[in-house]
């Protein structure tokens, strides 16, 4: 070699960039962020042979179906494969590295529209599973699957830098994690939060009294005119998961998961969705089955049970896991289980005899968009020549005609009437009367007065107008 | 198109390009060149070639014609008396002349129709034409031109070969965004087949490694908040105003430095060396000097073809010789430098963009450059006063950096702003109505630009002052690093292409293509 220096320094670059590589292999599995229960979850994966019922999605699964409790009542041994923010590349990476050690009958693919309206990958999930792969053929598949969408090729490659860690106790923890799972855990647990608890098997359990009220009440509004789609590439992505099920011997199923109701009043679009999912399933001849049109007789509406916008707390998932087993148990055995879904979406809607959450909006005329467009938009102008005017909206299904309610709310809590119950959105007054203070709306659905009221507090500014 | 596509590309030809025989490395390259605009654009194809075949036949016709003249004038040299000499060599220069000036208006005048219509057009309250403004045409057309210019005046012999000539044209690592080279220095060195060599390796490999570093690093990370300030000034007070024009300074350097030095890092990968187009023009002493040393292939271009034969032409000649009579010598001499000055960075102004805004910005530079030409007594009389202690010192050195600096970003309120009445605003904030508040209230971080990002801002410029520095001192720093005792040097390479791979603007963020790819 020493004749031939061009060569002796070429092998000398390939050892030096050979080297880099390797040190950024070292970032990319040291130098992250780990998220404990995922890491959990995937190891306890690897370690076991015996998974017979699967669940693969993102974190509505891992919070959802309790799969101790469906063990227990199936006598399968369930597990939830789970990635926060996972879309189909994942759940088929995850699907993949559960076969490399376990023979599972069932696949249950749990489904919900933010994270199967597209094949494209959260870059956190992706940052969150691939590490821990432990299939190289499997993490390069991933990888090429996710940047094939965007292609974000650096950035999903270099994991450090979008995931990096942050601080030494961050390095600490993805190496103990990485290294020594379980009893890194146990350290961890201490300063975790007390709220939530991985009972093993995938399932992370959830106990606070929090609940999404306010976030429904602040977040969702009506239709915002956003279509969730099956795509082409999300229906490609089923079939070729069906195919991977198939050639490992397990069979599919597809569960629609059950959004809280102010989503499906709210957003026409989830409805869509879950139509053409059903239809695909039903063309791919993959049972599917979605809970969100669960009647009363197989579980209660699960609402009340939501401490943010998507996630239930532990009770909720006790309730959804038992309506889950009773499907699964009576579908494996034949009987005909559509009895305790809606037949469609009009006999869905026609249930929901109550109003989720409510609204009030100060009418500005120069405004590009206002509320009164959608009302009566000549008499709302009229009024506003003269008085300062308030509308009022609230999420319901067609059939039903809601009601509301003004009240002027003091800082003390007390409340003075303005108007009471009646069909009429609008409430008027002297310009500039109600400036500084708080009008409440509270709505309920007219002639369903026993199925509640829902409120939303307007803190009107001094000189709105 | 992708920087990432851009370096695999590279990397992947200068691997064909010597694996290729020899005789086919040209051919090689030509094919990868057009490959590689095909791939950023076909529809920019046919333009491309318009240039090249034009160019390469006009040139053509410009040496043949010339051949004829002197073939002509050599047979008939003993019958012919010297008027009918002059005249046969006229008639020779009137056909090479129209052949030129056809070709030049062909080009010139596509480079305009596609450039300036669809301005021109809103501007009138027509509706917006839909042109394609093909990618990097304007570098391929003074790339051609100055080889037209050349031949026309005898500088070069015509290039026979079409595929040779549209190999200068095209070459593809400077085909986007220059430097803008002659073709006495180019073509050459691309018909030459050059031998693997690990120096051009490592040097051609730390030079894209530092481009990249300069534009993924520091550029695309300086580029949301110079974007937000500009787009938005009304917002904003004179003193976050004057941070992000200070932010374009480094975001347009380090953007249009950082490609430049990519390119010229791809092309000595196969042992071509490109032309350099920056010589750190942040540490120049005059508004003269910056120009030297930014975008140097075409203030060159501009020098050849332009300002010299501007300054001479006859009427110039005859303004000269009458302030000569009326201001005296040194007017004289300084009159034609100002007037070409003026009017070549008017050109400059409008080669960025047929709006106001780029044309009082060429004007501002050619009205300084023509201002210092005329002064340039005064300033050698101030000199003398202050002694040559004073003059020579440091601080002195320092302070007209400073000024230089100073000069030039008040011309860059100009050449960023979205309109001259905003630069105007601009520069009236920075100077009346700083609301130094919005330093401190936390706005500086609602400019899309995080803490971090300040931070690793922070770090990469001191890096990039320190090798600036280091250069301007004459230590050739690439030489420098691979002398380095082996160990240090991976530990510095390591640590470097750590920082870089950490903190490069991703696609996944948002990054940015090539400021000057679209002039």
């Amino acid at each position: 070699m020493n004749k031939h220096p061009n060569l002796r320094r070429a092998v000398r670059l390939c050892i030096f960039l050979l080297g880099f590589a390797l040190l950024l292999a070292f970032a990319n599995t040291h130098l992250i962020q780990t998220d404990t229960i995922a890491r959990l979850t995937l190891h306890e994966m690897q370690q076991r042979d015996d998974i017979e019922l699967a669940f693969v999605g993102s974190s509505i699964v891992r919070d959802h179906f309790n799969a101790p409790l469906i063990t227990q009542e199936t006598g399968l041994n369930a597990f939830c494969a789970t990635v926060p923010t996972a879309s189909m590349p994942a759940s088929i990476a995850l699907t993949k590295e559960m076969f490399l050690t376990n023979d599972p009958q069932w696949i249950v693919l749990v489904t919900e529209p933010y994270n199967f309206e597209t094949v494209r990958e959260s870059t956190e999930a992706q940052y969150k599973l691939m590490p821990f792969l432990s299939d190289p053929a499997n993490r390069l598949d991933y990888y090429l699957r996710t940047t094939d969408e965007d292609g974000y090729y650096l950035d999903r490659l270099l994991m450090f830098r979008g995931f990096g860690a942050k601080s030494i106790s961050d390095v600490i923890k993805t190496v103990g994690l990485r290294h020594f799972p379980e009893k890194t855990y146990a350290r961890l647990r201490e300063d975790m939060d007390p709220t939530v608890s991985y009972q093993g098997s995938g399932f992370l359990r959830h106990e606070t009294d929090e609940r999404a009220d306010d976030a429904i009440r602040t977040v969702v509004r009506e239709y915002t005119g956003y279509h969730y789609e099956l795509f082409d590439g999300s229906r490609e992505q089923l079939a070729l998961y069906k195919q991977l099920c198939e050639e490992n011997g397990a069979q599919l199923m597809v569960v629609i998961y059950p959004n809280h109701t102010a989503h499906a009043l709210a957003e026409p679009g989830f409805l869509d969705y879950n139509d053409s999912l059903m239809a695909f399933c039903q063309e791919m001849g993959v049972p599917c089955f979605n809970f969100s049109f669960a009647r009363p007789e197989l579980m209660p509406r699960l609402d009340a049970y939501f401490f943010d916008l998507y996630h239930m707390v532990g009770e909720g998932a006790d309730i959804l896991s038992r309506a889950f087993c009773r499907v699964f148990e009576a579908y494996t055995a034949g009987e005909d289980v559509s009895g305790w879904f809606y037949p469609n979406r009009w006999a869905y809607l026609d249930s929901i005899d109550f109003t989720t959450n409510a609204w009030i909006t100060f009418f500005d005329p120069d405004a590009p968009w206002n509320p009164a467009l959608e009302q009566d938009e000549a008499r709302v102008r009229e009024l506003a020549r003269t008085q300062d005017v308030f509308l009022a909206d609230c999420n319901h299904t067609a059939i039903y005609t809601p009601a509301y309610k003004f009240v002027l709310r003091g800082a003390d809590g007390s409340e003075t009437l303005l108007q009471d119950y009646g069909v009429d959105t609008l409430y008027a007054c002297e310009p500039g009367a109600l400036d500084g203070q708080t009008l409440r709306v509270y709505a309920r659905i007219q002639g369903h007065e026993e199925t509640g009221e829902v409120w939303y507090d307007l803190a009107i500014p001094a000189q709105a107008r | 198109m992708s920087l990432f596509f851009l370096i695999a590309f590279a990397l992947l030809c200068a691997a064909l390009y010597y694996l290729c025989p020899n005789r086919f490395k040209w051919v090689l390259l030509l094919l990868v060149s057009y490959a590689y605009y095909a791939y950023c654009g076909a529809g920019a194809l046919p333009f491309l070639l318009l240039t090249t075949l034009s160019t390469w036949a006009g040139a053509l016709c410009i040496g043949r014609i010339g051949a004829r003249g002197k073939a002509a004038l050599k047979a008939r040299k003993a019958e012919l008396d010297a008027a009918a000499k002059k005249a046969l060599k006229a008639q020779t220069r009137r056909g090479q002349r129209a052949v030129f000036f056809a070709v030049l208006l062909l080009n010139f005048g596509a480079l305009a129709l596609l450039k300036y219509a669809s301005p021109a057009a809103q501007a009138l309250g027509l509706p917006a034409l839909d042109l394609l403004l093909p990618l990097g045409i304007s570098f391929y057309t003074f790339q051609s031109m100055g080889y037209l210019i050349d031949v026309y005046n005898g500088k070069t012999a015509p290039q026979q070969n079409p595929a040779k000539f549209a190999l200068f044209v095209s070459f593809f690592p400077q085909l986007i965004q220059g430097p803008i080279a002659r073709y006495d220095q180019l073509a050459p060195q691309l018909m030459q087949p050059h031998r693997f060599d690990m120096d051009n390796i490592e040097r051609g490999l730390l030079l894209m490694l530092w481009g990249f570093f300069k534009k993924k690093v520091i550029a695309d990370r300086a580029l949301p908040l110079v974007s937000e300030v500009f787009a938005h000034q009304g917002e904003y007070g004179g003193a976050v105003i004057a941070v992000a024009v200070l932010f374009y300074s480094l975001q347009q350097y380090c953007d249009f430095s950082g490609g430049i030095d990519l390119v010229t890092g791809i092309a000595e990968l196969m042992g071509i060396r490109l032309a350099p187009n920056f010589k750190r023009p942040y540490f120049s002493v005059s508004l003269g000097d910056f120009w030297r040393r930014w975008h140097i292939s075409l203030g060159a271009w501009m020098r050849d073809y332009v300002f010299y034969p501007f300054a001479l032409t006859r009427p110039v000649s005859r303004l000269s010789k009458a302030a000569r009579a009326r201001l005296g010598a040194d007017a004289a001499r300084a009159l034609p430098a100002a007037l070409g000055n003026i009017l070549v960075f008017l050109l400059v102004g409008v080669w960025h963009g047929a709006t106001a805004n780029y044309v009082l910005w060429g004007l501002y530079n050619g009205f300084i450059l023509a201002m210092s030409a005329l002064l340039e007594p005064a300033y050698r009389r101030v000199h003398a006063r202050l002694g040559e202690g004073v003059v020579k010192s440091r601080a002195f050195y320092v302070f007209r950096v400073l000024r230089t600096f100073l000069i030039v970003n008040i011309g860059w309120y100009f050449d960023r702003a979205l309109r001259a009445g905003d630069a105007l605003a601009m520069l009236y904030k920075t100077a009346f109505a700083p609301a130094f508040a919005q330093l401190t209230d936390g706005t500086l971080l609602a400019l899309g630009l995080s803490a971090d990002d300040y931070r690793i801002l922070a770090v990469s410029t001191a890096i990039l002052i320190a090798v600036s520095v280091l250069q301007e001192r004459g230590v050739a720093v690439r030489r420098a690093v691979l002398a380095l005792p082996a160990a240090a040097r991976v530990a510095l390479l390591y640590a470097f292409m750590y920082f870089v791979a950490a903190n490069f603007v991703g696609a996944a963020s948002g990054g940015a293509g090539f400021m000057y790819a679209i002039f």
